[in-house]
């Protein structure tokens, strides 16, 4: 069966915030995946954490103003489509220190 | 460190949005969950598109979210609405026919550059058992959407290229020639049958009215009363 890549946003409510998120599938199987929660700030979204699997395994990025890790932690050892939807969980329980904590980092 | 975020802009969020984006995101997380384990789910969602949730259990979230839906899709955002929390069918085949995903599109017709480009194009027909009128200003070459506006006329709107290709007249002789009588006189030009669920384009008019002795002996007595009148 051949993969399938797909992506979308989830527009979540404050003040324009969303939550991309991108996947490729084979089948029911995930096989890479990024959730990544943005912020609308100064007219534009701004990527505040990532969740992916970039480098072979799950982990979870803290960004900067400009996007770049600042920090990062891996993810425990469970399959992808697990680690997606506890990525979402997280971003659902953390989202406004997160937030707050970003606007901490403004330039 | 809290006074400092006091000075920052985009900082303040109240406790009304907040609940609802912690709300937003349990709905995408339960979203995720069932979709990961029915892939069909996500089959539904175009790529690039921006997925707004319809809770069948909190009303007044669904509001919010299909307001912003809207705001989305007129900011020219591809908006597709998941409904999230609908019972399944008992009935195992009626379930792949279940609706949940909606995509949400903006209409924006706009009114022709010309009307009744060829001779023979303006169309007119009459359904005289549901009194309604239909006018077509392009020979009824294109299929037609009906957006009611208000006041019995609706817009007939070709789906294809959104420009408007002629109009609905429902309740046209019992309320529309009672307002405006020199509308009558276009029932010279019309073809008298009954209209299409075609050329309805989706619109639902009311049901005919049934033709009782009462509304008949009126407008006999009606007409009875007139015609001296007019004979005079």
């Amino acid at each position: 069966m051949p993969q399938v890549r797909q992506e979308f946003e989830s527009d979540i409510g404050t003040k324009g915030d969303i939550v991309r998120v991108a996947l490729v599938r084979d089948g029911k199987r995930v096989v890479a995946f990024v959730v990544q929660y943005e912020a609308w700030l100064d007219e534009t979204h701004r990527p505040v954490v990532r969740f992916d699997t970039a480098h072979g395994f799950a982990h979870r990025d803290i960004l900067d103003w400009q996007g770049q890790t600042i920090r990062w932690e891996r993810m425990p050892d469970v399959n992808y489509a697990t680690a997606l939807t506890r990525a979402i969980a997280d971003i659902k329980e953390e989202w406004e220190r997160y937030r707050t904590d970003f606007l901490r980092r403004r330039p | 460190m809290m006074d400092e975020l006091t000075d920052l802009p985009d900082a303040a969020i109240d406790r009304v949005t907040a609940e609802q984006t912690t709300k937003n995101l349990a709905l995408l997380e339960r979203f995720m969950n069932e979709a990961l384990a029915d892939p069909v789910l996500l089959d539904r969602i175009p790529n690039g598109a921006t997925i707004i949730f319809l809770p069948v259990d909190d009303p007044e979230l669904a509001r919010q979210n299909f307001s912003r839906a809207l705001a989305r899709a007129q900011a020219g955002k591809q908006v597709v609405l998941q409904v999230v929390g609908l019972p399944r069918p008992d009935a195992p085949a009626w379930q792949p026919s279940q609706i949940g995903t909606l995509a949400l599109e903006m209409l924006t017709p706009r009114w022709p550059a010309q009307l009744v480009p060829e001779p023979g194009d303006l169309t007119i027909i009459y359904d005289r058992e549901r009194d309604i009128l239909l006018v077509d200003y392009f020979g009824l070459r294109q299929t037609a959407l009906a957006i009611p506006l208000s006041g019995g006329v609706a817009l007939r709107i070709d789906r294809q290229d959104p420009e408007v290709v002629g109009h609905i007249l429902v309740g046209f002789l019992s309320d529309l020639v009672e307002r405006a009588p020199h509308l009558a006189s276009v029932l010279r030009r019309a073809e008298f049958r009954a209209l299409t669920d075609e050329e309805l384009g989706g619109l639902i008019p009311p049901p005919a009215p049934q033709a009782t002795t009462a509304n008949e002996r009126q407008a006999a007595e009606a007409l009875a009363n007139e015609l001296p009148r007019l004979i005079a």
